[in-house]
């Protein structure tokens, strides 16, 4: 089984694209939240903002602690974060599964889905010179 | 990984109502995903909620935007983080 999906846009350059895929999330009241998650190989884990941690009705604080560190290896670069497991669904698979999803300390930091868990259930082509996608399952 | 943290693949249990909600948000996503990096540069830095094939929220933070949607649109609501200009390294 597979399918595609077109990537994104930035907003500098009509040639510059992103691979993301949209997400749904089950929330605290039991609604569903759809969200693109940037679909990112050299991301060891998926990641999120404290705030999507919070719609989802998940303690922050009880999730395992995990050092988010930048490039540069300066303190402020520094970002705590904490580790759930999260049952995503996707849609153009119909398929629902739990993967660990890192939630930053931070509202502003990017949705990113990584190899843990998600690249486990799906085999991701990155397919540059059209610009998708292909996830094969 | 452990057995334990394998990806837990589960049956889908759609409602009729989730299904129309799914649809609804369909359309959206692949406007979104039409529109050239031009659509995007008012909204730089940003975070956006795209909902019937139109942007309806904006703000500087997931936080701020879930704030100015009713929990009953979330379903059919996009949520997307428009990123600044640059070349980007995810770290």
């Amino acid at each position: 089984m597979t399918f595609t999906k077109p990537w994104i846009a930035f907003p500098q350059d009509p040639d510059t694209k992103v691979p993301v895929l949209d997400v749904f999330l089950r929330t605290r009241e039991g609604q569903k939240t759809r969200e693109f998650f940037v679909v990112d190989s050299g991301a060891d884990v998926s990641m999120a903002t404290r705030s999507l941690c919070d719609v989802l009705g998940l303690r922050w604080d009880a999730g395992t602690e995990v050092e988010l560190r930048g490039i540069v290896p300066r303190e402020e670069c520094r970002l705590m974060a904490r580790l759930h497991p999260v049952e995503i669904y996707v849609r153009d698979a119909d398929r629902r599964f739990t993967i660990p999803i890192c939630f930053a300390d931070s509202d502003d930091a990017p949705l990113l889905l990584g190899r843990e868990g998600f690249f486990d259930a799906f085999g991701i082509y990155f397919d540059k010179k059209n610009l998708l996608t292909r996830f094969d399952w | 990984m452990t057995p334990a943290e394998k990806p837990l693949d589960q049956p889908r249990h759609i409602t009729p109502e989730e299904e129309a909600d799914y649809r609804s948000g369909d359309a959206t996503v692949e406007w979104l995903l039409r529109q050239p990096g031009s659509f995007f540069r008012p909204y730089a830095g940003k975070w956006i909620a795209a909902r019937d094939c139109q942007i309806v929220a904006v703000a500087d933070n997931h936080r701020a935007l879930m704030a100015q949607i009713e929990p009953a649109d979330w379903p059919r609501t996009l949520i997307h983080r428009v990123e600044r200009p640059g070349r980007v390294i995810y770290r």
